[in-house]
């Protein structure tokens, strides 16, 4: 099993987990700030206040009176509560519960460490206040025990985050650990199909997860490739047959023409019979590649709006003469603006080797009909003959390739002919079906609405 | 006429140009991209064969070139891609027709004359073939003064035809040209279609003048 650390899952784990951590930390650091901010003005106003009461003390008696106010409040006020200090122009003490003027006091707030007796330090906030005639008055306030705490419990919380950070990248590991099995089971798999053994399956925990059903789509995905080699192979055993029959006659042709001397009529009726025999083999070839490009082919590239009526009209029209030479008569029976969406030469083509192969089968006197009506579930084309028919459990049959139900092989064709007619239906989503038409065949190619326009009859 | 055959594949090149020097045209073959603008650029030449795939570069994108520098002459695109869009591309591209591999030789030659002839072809409203007259506007047939009653399909059919008169046309660019399909039918229909007409065109008359050229088509036109 491949590290877990390098696995998408604890990536993503770990990135989700350092984000998470690092907000906490700035939400964390940015609350500090504010409540110390917050506080700090609290203290800075009620010691601006203080300061105002007793500068009324100078208003009223002077230099004098503004040290005995001091020194009253001195007496009341320990410093671990508040700081006082009066000093006069020369910067000698007058009043105060200081004994020293503390380093960095400066005129706006700020914090200072001050000496207390018995080698204690405290640090305060302070401010200082000018005195008219020159002396000035300091007014600070302890930094309060509780922004210490904050301070303190700042650190804990951050040590909190990171012990979490670090739960969440373990939780990614196990999870990452968790995930990677159940991808090793899809890997195992894809690699013993790589191997050459189609018919391996991914296990399906039946869970009814994400899991389970990639496992179930690359299932579908293996059932439907598999059917597909198999058809690939029949068809190719198919090929090999259909192609070396001919390939054989026209070999034993050539070969027959020149065993012995003969007149230039004979050679011209050899060479031209050979042609004969190397068309088939090219129609046949023509007619596979076309399916191999139906069904290979992106569906819909060049689709267009078909009017399905006119289609079958024209091709009536192609085909009237040929089936009255055959004794047939040729009905057709259309709602014009019967549209389709589709490929128009593809359409036709299927419709023509319907109606190529009513006419062969179809004995003298028969009759064929050629219908497109609107259903309600879309536009429906009709082909029926009043030939044999297809016996029902072999309707399924004549739609693979080379299937010819005549034994002997003597009609003309490739026996591709209703293959391409089900790779173009299914390449339009196009229903066929074949059934009886007492007496006679029946194909039915029903189309689903072509979404955007509108099929309604005229 | 002059003909610049530009294809690889030396076996199919050797085909084609016999076949070409048999119907009496003189070939000059390129087996490049390069060779082939070479020789358009050094000497006139009446129509191009152009193999889709070549060694150096897309046939296409030769024939594009080709185009841009105000060539005219006609080409006729070889390619072993049958496809639809691929057949659409080429004639988007410039080229006069589209004839995909395997093709019969005659087939070739038949579309090969259709490209160069198309080319300078008047449109004319009344069309005449010895004493068969053919007005398109009157939508009117007559033989040695005699009307002949013809099918809308039928008349179609003479038209395409009669513009193409002593030209070999092939079923399927008969199927292709008058009816707009682009298949190949498993039965004879179009060899049904040909006869119907002729029967009307040349049973009652002298001389025969719609004729079938064994292993290729049809032609319209006095004498065999």
């Amino acid at each position: 099993m491949a590290s877990p650390f390098r696995t998408a899952t604890f990536r993503m784990v770990a990135l989700a987990g350092s984000v998470f951590a690092v907000s906490a930390m700035v939400v964390i650091l940015v609350l500090v700030a504010v409540v110390e901010k917050v506080g700090d003005s609290r203290f800075d106003r009620v010691d601006g206040a203080t300061a105002a009461a007793i500068m009324t003390a100078f208003d009223r008696n002077g230099l004098d009176g503004l040290t005995a106010e001091i020194e009253a409040r001195s007496r009341r006020t320990p410093p671990e509560i508040r700081l006082f200090l009066l000093q006069d122009a020369a910067g000698r003490r007058l009043a105060g519960n200081l004994q020293n003027w503390p380093a960095g006091a400066g005129r706006s707030r700020s914090d200072v460490t001050i000496s207390l007796d018995g080698d204690e330090n405290m640090v305060a906030r302070v401010g200082t206040y000018p005195v008219p005639g020159g002396g000035v008055l300091m007014v600070g306030t302890p930094v309060p025990e509780h922004r210490q705490i904050l301070r303190v419990e700042a650190k804990a919380l951050i040590a909190t985050v990171l012990s979490m950070a670090l739960i969440g990248i373990l939780a990614g590991v196990v999870i990452a650990r968790r995930v990677l099995g159940r991808l090793e089971a899809v890997n195992r798999t894809a690699s013993t199909i790589l191997a050459g053994n189609l018919g391996q399956r991914v296990p399906q925990l039946g869970r009814g997860d994400e899991f389970d059903q990639l496992a179930g789509n690359i299932n579908s995905m293996l059932d439907r490739i598999e059917s597909l080699l198999g058809t690939v192979r029949s068809v190719t055993d198919n090929i090999a047959h259909d192609l070396r029959a001919p390939l054989n006659r026209l070999r034993g042709r050539l070969e027959l023409a020149l065993m012995a001397p003969r007149r230039p009529d004979e050679y011209q009726q050899a060479l031209a019979a050979a042609i004969g025999e190397a068309d088939d083999i090219i129609t046949t070839f023509n007619a596979m590649l076309t399916i191999a490009r139906i069904e290979g082919g992106a569906a819909g590239a060049e689709f267009e709006t078909v009017d399905l009526a006119e289609l079958v009209e024209t091709l009536a029209d192609l085909y009237q003469p040929l089936a009255e030479e055959n004794g047939l008569s040729l009905d057709v029976a259309g709602h014009s603006g019967s549209l389709v969406r589709g490929d128009r030469h593809l359409l036709s083509q299927a419709i023509s080797n319907l109606v190529d192969n009513a006419i062969k089968y179809t004995p003298a006197g028969g009759r064929l009909w050629l219908g497109v009506t609107q259903t309600a579930g879309g536009v429906r084309l009709t082909v029926a003959d009043s030939g044999p028919g297809i016996p029902p459990d072999l309707r399924t049959v004549v739609l693979q390739p080379f299937t010819r139900l005549d034994p002997a092989r003597s009609t003309p064709g490739t026996g591709l002919g209703l293959s391409l007619v089900a790779a173009v239906a299914d390449r339009h989503h196009a229903r066929l079906s074949l059934t009886g038409n007492g007496p006679g065949l029946r194909v039915l190619l029903e189309f689903p609405p072509a979404p955007g326009i509108s099929s309604a009859g005229r | 006429m002059r003909v610049l055959l530009i294809e690889d594949d030396e076996a199919a090149a050797d085909m084609v140009a016999q076949g070409l020097a048999e119907s009496g045209h003189v070939v000059s073959i390129a087996a490049t991209a390069a060779a082939g603008m070479g020789l358009a650029d050094s000497m006139a030449f009446d129509a191009v064969i152009l193999d889709r795939m070549l060694p150096d570069r897309d046939g296409l994108d030769l024939l594009k070139e080709f185009r841009s520098r105000g060539r005219g002459t006609p080409v006729l695109l070889l390619s072993a891609l049958g496809e639809v869009d691929q057949r659409v591309e080429g004639l988007l591209g410039g080229a006069d027709d589209y004839l995909a591999k395997p093709f019969a030789l005659r087939e070739l030659l038949a579309r090969l004359e259709a490209v160069v002839r198309r080319c300078d072809g008047p449109a004319e409203t009344v069309l005449r073939l010895a004493d068969l007259e053919m007005d398109l506007i009157a939508r009117t047939v007559t033989r040695s003064g005699i009307d002949i009653a013809l099918q809308p399909r039928e008349f179609r059919l003479l038209e395409f035809l009669m513009r193409r008169a002593g030209q070999v046309v092939t079923r399927s660019m008969l199927l292709e040209g008058v009816w707009h399909y682009r298949f190949a039918p498993e039965t004879k229909v179009i060899d049904v279609q040909v006869s119907r007409l002729r029967q009307k065109i040349d049973r009652d008359f002298q001389p025969p003048l719609i004729h079938t050229i064994r292993g290729a088509g049809y032609r319209i036109g006095l004498g065999g």
